[in-house]
């Protein structure tokens, strides 16, 4: 339960990192708050030479809102969110989404980019930043480019993150404040990993209506317009979970039970922000 | 910590980030040094369980643990005092159920949690009685996992 | 003991456990209570929530706290408890052992709650952890059941 030998740099500018991140190709691993990598270095599951620390990168620890929008850089970590230490425009969702992963000596190093670089399906914020139609910035040495959350995860433990990219921030649209939302996971115990998660978030104003179910062990399953699972409208008194459990058979979920499991999750969620 | 510096309060538990049994300060927060790195703590101040013999909220804590029978074998304790000294300096109002949710990354095989659980609730209303109000909205004053400047408390 | 299954998602919530052990004559009441919690969440675990899966291979399948799940404080309630003392004849001062029993109850009683929700449903389980996902099986085979019986019924 010890990890390998490897060596450790702790850049303190983002061009010296993206140069030891490009010199030590495959073998190097980014080390953020280390909640997720940590584990798997001891367990061996990953064998890098090189660990490049990103946590004395100013850039990735901003939090301001900027026009409509919360940038949030890649190491703010789950205790600020939790503790209100970042802005919100989110109504509390984002807050109360981060109070509820893992345990708080967890949060209180755990990034919200770690994470999302991380793409544990079963992960919070692979979830409710899709479901909050969030965007990723993703920076390289030549520039930068910014993706929809669930363009940016593309599978289990997978994104489109290149080999000389960071994920440099989180960008959040501003929420109305009538805007309704609803996150519930299905978990075994207080912490662990969830076995489903259902989100939505309806908000008129701005013409958004948007519902996640994740923790499917793959991507999770987004839609941008949520009508499909609502026979057509925007009702959230009309959720189908008919529908819902198709759409999780297209994906290829074979088992009815595991179906079961989401589609509540899902329905849940709706019950919550229908309360809201 | 343990092998060079003889501090062998912080236990080995899990390894992996889940059980707590590892839990220490690093710049006044709960973490888990199993998955935390000696050299990613450059510049940190690090407090184990053995630095906070003469800390006014650990004494009471333990204190109330050995009223309340809240440890037998002692291999979660300094784990959970660290973690509980935690939820009182920062908890406002939380009621059983929130002690629970707030201590669950500590594990425990002995006590069935009765005894650590009442002897937390015990401190904080304890402190509270006193008027010591909590840290409201969090200890750290600064974003991010890690600070690169002094200490700045919140007055 | 009562509990709440979810019949949606098989979650099994414990709302009340009441326990009455004999030991015949306490000699220290705080570490018999202890010892009872303790064995109570060691019962949880065993009726709700530790496994130790093989595939065919022989390969242990739950090797983290991620897969094998210890109850945490938030799976272990405070059981209301009460003690009876009848002496035992053979023994100095009437002592009886007490380490053993608060383990040993849980698996069964809380088992025989869980099949006590559901038998409106028709079904029971007879394996333990009772994990959400045979609870959602044990509902779903009794559903078959039902329906085959109608169909014979009506044939």
């Amino acid at each position: 339960m010890k990890p390998v030998n490897f060596a450790y740099q702790r850049p303190r500018h983002f061009g010296e990192a993206m140069g030891l991140l490009a010199d030590g190709g495959a073998h190097a691993k980014v080390l953020a708050g280390g909640q997720s990598l940590g584990p798997m270095l001891n367990l061996r599951l990953v064998q890098p030479e090189l660990i490049v620390d990103i946590t004395a990168l100013d850039e990735l620890k901003r939090a301001e809102k900027l026009g409509d929008h919360l940038v949030l850089g890649a190491c703010v970590t789950h205790a600020d969110i939790e503790d209100g230490r970042v802005p919100d425009v989110t109504n509390g969702a984002m807050p109360e989404v981060a109070a509820g992963i893992a345990y708080r000596a967890v949060r209180n190093r755990g990034t919200i980019g770690g994470s999302l670089i991380n793409a544990d399906p079963s992960a919070d914020w692979v979830s409710a930043l899709s479901a909050l139609g969030a965007e990723a910035i993703v920076r390289r040495a030549d520039g930068a480019r910014t993706l929809a959350v669930e363009d940016f995860v593309t599978g289990a433990l997978e994104t489109v993150l290149g080999a000389n990219e960071l994920l440099e921030a989180i960008r959040v649209p501003a929420q109305s404040a009538s805007a309704q939302w609803g996150y519930y996971k299905v978990c075994r115990k207080t912490g662990e990993y969830a076995q489903a998660i259902g989100a939505v978030l309806l908000d008129r104003p701005r013409n958004v209506f948007r519902a996640v179910i994740g923790a499917t062990e793959r991507k999770p399953l987004v839609l941008a317009d949520a009508r499909a699972l609502f026979g057509g409208s925007d009702d959230l008194a009309q959720f189908d979970r008919g529908a819902a459990d198709a759409m999780l058979q297209s994906i290829g979920m074979t088992d009815a039970l595991d179906r079961q499991i989401h589609t509540v999750a899902l329905a849940r969620a709706v019950r919550q922000a229908a309360g809201a | 910590m343990r092998e060079g510096r003889d501090l062998t309060g912080t236990h080995l538990g899990c390894e992996h980030g889940v059980c707590g049994a590892c839990t220490i300060l690093v710049d006044d927060m709960p973490v888990r040094s199993c998955i935390t790195y000696a050299v990613a703590c450059d510049g940190a101040e690090v407090v184990t369980i053995e630095g906070l013999d003469d800390d006014e909220i650990t004494r009471e804590l333990r204190e109330a643990f050995k009223r309340e029978h809240a440890l037998q074998c002692g291999y979660c304790t300094p784990g959970m005092l660290v973690s509980a000294r935690d939820l009182v300096v920062r908890s406002v109002d939380a009621d059983e159920h929130d002690i629970r949710v707030a201590m669950s990354g500590n594990l425990c095989r002995c006590t069935g949690y009765v005894g650590i659980i009442k002897a937390i609730r015990s401190v904080i209303a304890a402190r509270r009685g006193r008027d010591i109000a909590a840290v409201a909205g969090g200890g750290p004053q600064y974003c991010g996992s890690r600070r690169v400047r002094s200490r700045q408390r919140r007055t | 003991m009562t509990v709440a299954v979810d019949p949606e998602l098989g979650d099994v919530e414990i709302l009340d456990y009441v326990i009455v052990e004999d030991g015949g004559r306490l000699v220290n009441p705080m570490v018999v209570d202890g010892q009872i919690y303790g064995g109570l969440a060691q019962g949880i675990g065993t009726a709700l929530y530790e496994e130790m899966p093989f595939d065919r291979n022989g390969q242990p399948l739950a090797t983290t706290f991620a897969d094998y799940l210890l109850p945490g404080p938030t799976e272990v309630p405070e059981p209301r408890l009460d003690h009876i003392e009848t002496l035992a004849p053979y023994t100095e001062f009437g002592v009886k052992g007490i380490g053993e029993g608060g383990a040993i109850a849980p698996p069964a009683a809380i088992a025989n709650a869980v099949n006590d929700a559901l038998k409106g449903l028709g079904a029971e389980l007879l394996y333990s952890p009772i994990t959400p996902r045979r609870v959602l099986e044990a509902i779903a085979a009794a559903k078959v059941q039902r329906a085959a019986v109608v169909t014979r019924a009506g044939a």
